[in-house]
């Protein structure tokens, strides 16, 4: 059973006695009102995995197996056995439920490769002929150093918050329903008359319509209403989501907000999306009592006006004092927001529009060290370029990395530099010479921590997927730590077509 | 079965349309020649595995007999398994072909790249669209649409009804009768009526013209720059439709009569910007010097305008359509009479405006184009028809009718209320409160038998309905489909066949919405429910 992946523990302790009575009341209370307790709780069923194809075609089910001889097996719904495909046609598979995986082991590095592979992991070593990392989901692996393109040092600040919403556990809802732990429930005048199973007084109401649903692992929102939800966020943080929409969207996000329950205008960073423009409000009083509105210049979001979705990502750091918007990955905009800082620690969603519909999905929320990505080389380069923490670069050889310090061979000779105090580091490239592939049919997978191996897949049965890259040998994953597997990764992708398929599919094909 | 090693190539796949299946060759052998001479019952026996035939099947193997079993025979085997896309509930589709539907197993569907045939069970599809358009019928006298209470549709010439049954003859299935009460209307047909166009099944016939900008606005590092529009055709063919890409025209000359109806499936992402010009003979650019109509669909809205030659353009009414605020398709009908100077614009099979031109029908042309006012994908145009209207509208509104009550409509807009006691000789005899009356049939435009809150009857497990290219519907139940024949049980007609040429698209399940895919079963239930 999927949970979601939460900093803090997420359960609740049991309840004492005088909680219990009260549980025992609610119960009561709910089976009157023909509810179940367990129902409320209990987490959606699993939405289906995509077999998508070359052809364009798209499959919901799940994956039963793949080897050599027989292919891709699909269970299907409509099919009282497995299906078996040719995966000389597929596209892809995508795993509808993210993955969890609990796993203490550090990630400090991103390393990439020349053929697009990227590994999270830890830099055991490198010499001039093999580079040794320490990942968490095939131990440690070697690779040739000749297809390393690049390492990224994360600061020690990107833990994982949440990922998700895999159920609607945990979150509050206001708007049109009444809130109680976290779901929209019936108001009921006199409880007290409920106790023994006699409804008295004027009885419970009828339900009332929250303006937020969990639907395949999305919040959908139909009406006006707030979504909301305490993440504890550290002061320096990012926030990412998928926002889907069938008329243009009016909304806010309310960050560093301590109102979830309700639209709170005076609480937290508040981001607000009309159309294709975004805002940012941080409203304070001032010593006279008056409001004063930091940061109120908009930042334009043009693929808003010819899209149905865009993936935000907002960075927070509150020590800085800056608030940055991107938008399918690109940089958007940076507003500075001086003033008090909000004490809130928590996010909320507010639609505006009684029309229309929007759907926020593929919520992430993690710690951030505060460094930005800087942008990979597009030309070759001969010597390997170092870009440090205070924002120096040098550039040189890199003769090893052993034991978190990086051997730099510069202008100036040899160097010993901490791993920790580099950003970034650029290898040379030799764009004549072709990237190693495994022959054979090569598949990517894409992990749930953010990694990408390319392999040639040689069975996908039970709990594990065995085959062989052209990078690090035989490689071993866990199924479950798969969300998306990529077939014949050379080969031209059939157009995204996204129209009219939202309310129909839990799936959007991506651009 | 065999391993995959031992299996043979896997079919290539489609992209390119072509179909590529090999016809089972479902042959019998009827035996060898007859040229072993006579046996001891006369007959000349054949040579091979069967035995001697009595005298009397012996007959029956004259050979004109067996040419003509054989020659049906072949039809069966040689058709080609139509290709299409096979949609599903819970918003799948696939390539591929159709290769059967029987009760029993369900829909048997071949995909390039599956190592054999599948077969789903139809309780979670949503319908066959076939990549051909259907043949259509031109030896059709068909004089009147008979609209049944469970959604069949068909055109044909009505021969009697009396308080039992209904007889029609139709142009796919000749003479059938159905109960008279499971009849809702019948209207009378006095123009020009048919299809004259179902599609897309390509680009051909069809104009395309980008009006697109040279720059764009794009977000990037520095905030929002203008950067090049990358050149492209404004609209794409794919899988039945029109998918625009950019600004830019779509047009066609449909040779539109004085009385169309236009209707298409329409699906947008983002705000909905298209405008449809009808009655233009200007495909390709905007041209104010021809009459013509525009219709702007916007999100939640349609405006009407009259192109008026060389005089501009003029705002003849708004509409709004709030449904549309909330999804991001919707099936789009106009219905346009010269002789009405009407534009009716219907969304989903509901009514949304009527308008009426006060300075007359401004349409001069016979096309129509599609304009899509914005940059990158933004609209699909899908299962276009274009065909002849009577002029009439449905029969919507009437909920006071029932069945002990029908109503009749005349020529000269005359309404009569009563009991029908049969229809015959082309004379109506209507029972009404004053008196009965014997009314011409040439004199009634439309016959109503049940109204609006009719109960719709339930449909069988299993039932199909098949789309004809005249917009003709028949469902059909324990539904069979061999390439060539398509058959069934009409719980109206009873058993039905008729060719799988003429079929445009199959649909099953149309009561259900669509299902997400955590509400389906999955297998391990039997095939049919």
């Amino acid at each position: 059973m999927e949970r979601d992946s939460f900093r803090t523990h997420a359960r609740e302790s049991a309840p004492g006695t005088c909680v219990r009575a009260t549980a025992i009341v609610w119960l009561l209370v709910a089976a009157q009102c023909g509810f179940s307790a367990d129902a409320t709780n209990a987490p959606a069923p699993a939405p289906a995995s995509s077999l998508e194809f070359l052809d364009g075609s798209m499959l919901l089910g799940a994956l039963d197996g793949i080897n050599a001889q027989t292919g891709v097996r699909w269970k299907h719904p409509g099919v009282k056995q497995p299906i078996e495909f040719a995966s000389s046609n597929l596209h892809q598979v995508r795993f509808a439920a993210p993955r969890q995986i609990a796993t203490t082991a550090p990630a400090s590095c991103r390393f990439r490769f020349a053929n697009g592979d990227e590994v999270i992991g830890e830099l055991v070593s490198l010499d001039a002929e093999v580079v040794v990392i320490d990942s968490w989901f095939g131990g440690k692996l070697r690779a040739p150093r000749k297809e390393l393109r690049a390492i990224a040092v994360n600061g020690a600040g990107n833990a994982l918050i949440y990922e998700g919403p895999l159920n609607d556990g945990g979150w509050k809802f206001g708007g049109s329903g009444v809130v109680m732990g976290g779901v929209a429930r019936p108001v009921l005048i006199n409880p007290a008359a409920i106790i023994g199973g006699i409804v008295g007084g004027d009885g419970p109401r009828p339900p009332a319509t929250p303006a937020w649903t969990f639907k395949n692992n999305g919040f959908i929102s139909t009406a006006s209403g707030t979504l909301g939800r305490d993440f504890k966020l550290p002061p320096v943080a990012r926030v990412e989501f998928d926002l889907a929409w069938k008329t243009m969207p009016s909304m806010r996000i309310a960050l560093y907000t301590d109102v979830i329950d309700r639209m709170d205008y005076n609480a937290g960073y508040q981001f607000y999306i009309s159309s294709s423009y975004v805002y940012l409000y941080r409203r304070t009083v001032n010593e006279g009592g008056g409001m004063v509105f930091s940061a109120t210049e908009n930042a334009r979001v043009p693929q808003m006006n010819n899209r149905s979705k865009v993936r935000f990502e907002m960075r927070i750091n509150k020590e800085k004092e800056t608030a940055a918007l991107y938008a399918d990955g690109t940089h958007v905009k940076t507003w500075r927001v001086s003033g008090p800082q909000p004490e809130g620690t928590g996010i909320l969603f507010y639609s505006q529009r009684t029309d229309g519909s929007i759907r926020v999905s593929n919520l992430r929320v993690s710690a951030w060290d505060g460094r930005e990505e800087i942008s990979t080389p597009t030309n070759a380069m001969s010597e390997t370029l170092l870009h440090l923490a205070n924002s120096d670069r040098v550039a040189g050889k890199v003769n090893a990395i052993k034991d978190g310090k990086v051997a730099f061979a510069g202008p100036a000779g040899e160097l010993q530099i901490p791993l920790q105090r580099a950003t970034q580091i650029f290898f040379p490239s030799d764009t004549n010479a072709p990237p190693a592939n495994a022959t054979g049919r090569n598949v990517r997978a894409s992990l749930v921590r953010g990694d990408s191996v390319t392999f040639t897949l040689d069975r996908w049965e039970g709990a594990e997927v065995t085959g062989a890259s052209a990078n690090f040998g035989k490689v071993t994953l866990r199924v479950d730590s798969v969300k998306n597997l990529l077939f014949n990764p050379e080969s031209p992708r059939p157009p995204a077509d996204d129209l009219g398929v939202w309310d129909d599919s839990p799936f959007s094909r991506e651009e | 079965m065999p391993p995959r090693s031992q299996r043979g190539p896997a079919p290539d796949s489609f992209w390119g349309g072509r179909p590529r299946f090999a016809p089972r060759r479902e042959t019998r052998s009827l035996g060898g020649d007859f040229t072993d001479g006579p046996t001891k019952s006369g007959v000349a026996a054949p040579r091979g595995h069967l035995p001697p035939m009595p005298r009397g099947l012996a007959s029956l193997c004259e050979p004109w007999i067996l040419a003509v079993c054989c020659f049906a025979c072949s039809l069966q085997a040689q058709s080609p398994a139509l290709t299409g896309q096979l949609q599903f509930l819970d918003g799948a589709s696939l390539h591929g072909a159709l290769l059967g539907i029987d009760p029993h197993r369900g829909v048997r569907w071949q995909h390039p790249a599956a190592a054999q045939p599948i077969e789903f069970n139809p309780r979670n599809l949503q319908q066959v669209r076939f990549d051909r358009s259907p043949l259509l019928p031109t030896n059709s006298a068909a004089s009147c649409r008979f609209v049944f209470l469970n959604g069949d549709e068909l055109l044909g010439r009505l021969v009697s009804l009396d308080s039992e049954r209904v007889v029609l003859e139709t142009w796919f299935a000749g003479r059938v009768s159905a109960p008279r009460d499971s009849l809702r209307s019948m209207a009378f047909i006095t123009g020009p009526h048919g299809s004259y166009y179902e599609g897309p099944t390509g680009t051909d016939g069809w104009k395309i013209s980008s009006q697109g900008p040279q720059f764009i606005i794009r977000a990037g590092p520095e905030g929002a720059k203008q950067v090049p529009a990358a050149p492209a055709a404004p609209w794409r063919y794919a899988d039945g439709a029109f998918i625009s890409e950019g600004v830019g025209f779509l047009g066609r000359d449909f040779k539109l009569p004085d009385q169309a109806r236009i209707e298409f499936d329409l699906a947008w992402q983002g705000p909905l910007g298209l405008l449809v010009n009808v009655y233009t003979d200007v495909l390709d650019r905007f041209d104010y010097s021809q009459g013509a109509y525009q219709i702007n669909l916007g999100s939640g809205y349609a405006n009407l305008m009259r192109i008026q030659g060389n005089a501009g353009m003029m705002h003849l009414g708004m509409a709004q359509i709030p449904a549309m605020t909330l999804k991001n398709k919707a099936r789009i009908e106009l219905r346009m009479s010269r002789q009405q100077n009407s534009i009716t614009l219907l969304s989903d099979g509901e009514q949304i405006q009527h308008w009426r031109d006060p300075a007359g029908f401004a349409g001069q042309g016979t096309g129509i184009t599609f304009y899509s006012q914005r940059i990158g994908p933004g609209v699909r145009i899908s299962s276009l028809r274009v065909s002849a209207w009577d002029g009439k509208s449905d029969a919507q509104g009437e909920p006071h009718t029932n069945h002990s009550a029908n109503l009749v409509k005349l020529a000269n807009s005359d309404r009569v209320t009563g009991r029908m006691q049969s229809v015959r000789d082309d004379k109506l005899v209507i029972a009404t409160a004053q008196a009965e009356l014997t009314i011409p049939l040439a004199r009634v435009t439309e016959i109503i038998l049940a109204g609006d809150n009719a109960l719709r009857p339930p449909r069988q497990p299993g039932s199909v309905q098949l789309h004809l290219p005249t917009g003709e519907r028949v469902t059909l139940a324990a539904a069979t489909w061999n390439g060539s024949l398509a058959g069934g049980v009409s719980p109206n007609f009873g058993p039905v066949s008729l060719g799988a040429a003429w079929v445009r698209s199959l649909e099953f399940n149309p009561a259900r919405p669509g299902n997400s895919a955590d509400e389906l079963d999955f297998f391990g239930t039997e095939v049919q429910r």
